[in-house]
């Protein structure tokens, strides 16, 4: 009983941070900000709402099916995030008032002038 | 009851995100902005998914969580990968070189 409510809990925290996600989402300016905002709370919202239904249902079955769901958005959550952010560079939705340092655009003209 | 009121707060929280990442969906103005958003609401999906197992006792909805983990990056790859390259926000003087 107890247990049933505190898997709730965590479970209302994961979606707490889902929220605050897509709030950041709409409300941030720019393609990187909204990157920024949309990937980490949904993986930390999907760590909580994991340990919640490990807690719900006291089964190692369930544990062995949620360690790798969580190993795999641990791992594929940054892989989308650079390809999304590598495209907005490239094709100038980043402003460049808003970066203090730009090493990609060295590297990009290195490049270029390497042929 | 406590776990009534829980279960209300869940799913109002989880539809208010959702409507949320819609919205973002519908007026983003890029398609990069389109492509988190879609991405934001797959992840959505996989939490309700787990919200869904706690609030019913059950285990029916795990192995869907687990495919929609491992090929939930497909879309924002492809779409981030193959988008063109002049679909900008806001169009910049100058141009990339």
């Amino acid at each position: 009983m107890t247990i049933e409510i505190v898997a709730l809990v965590l479970v209302l925290v994961g979606a707490i941070l889902c929220l605050t996600a897509a709030i950041g989402l709409l409300r941030f300016p720019d393609v990187p900000s909204r990157l920024h905002a949309a990937t980490k709370p949904q993986v930390l919202g999907m760590l909580v709402i994991s340990v919640g239904v490990a807690l719900a249902l006291q089964t190692w079955a369930v544990v062995a099916f949620l360690v790798p769901v969580v190993l795999i958005q641990l791992a594929s959550a940054p892989i989308s995030a650079h390809m999304v952010a590598r495209q907005a560079y490239r094709n100038g939705s980043v402003s460049s008032d808003h970066v203090v340092l730009d090493e990609l655009a060295d590297d990009i003209d290195a490049q270029h002038d390497s042929g | 009851m406590i776990e009534t009121v829980l279960i209300v707060a869940i799913a109002a929280v989880f539809a208010v995100a959702a409507i949320l990442a819609i919205i973002r969906m519908v007026i983003g103005p890029s398609i990069l902005d389109r492509a988190i958003a879609s991405d934001v609401l797959l992840s959505e999906v996989l939490c309700i998914m787990g919200a869904e197992a706690v609030i019913n006792q059950h285990t029916f909805t795990l192995p869907i969580m687990l495919m929609i983990a491992a090929t939930g990056i497909l879309g924002t790859v492809v779409v981030a990968r193959f988008v063109a390259r002049r679909d900008r926000a806001q169009p910049q003087q100058g141009g990339a070189s």
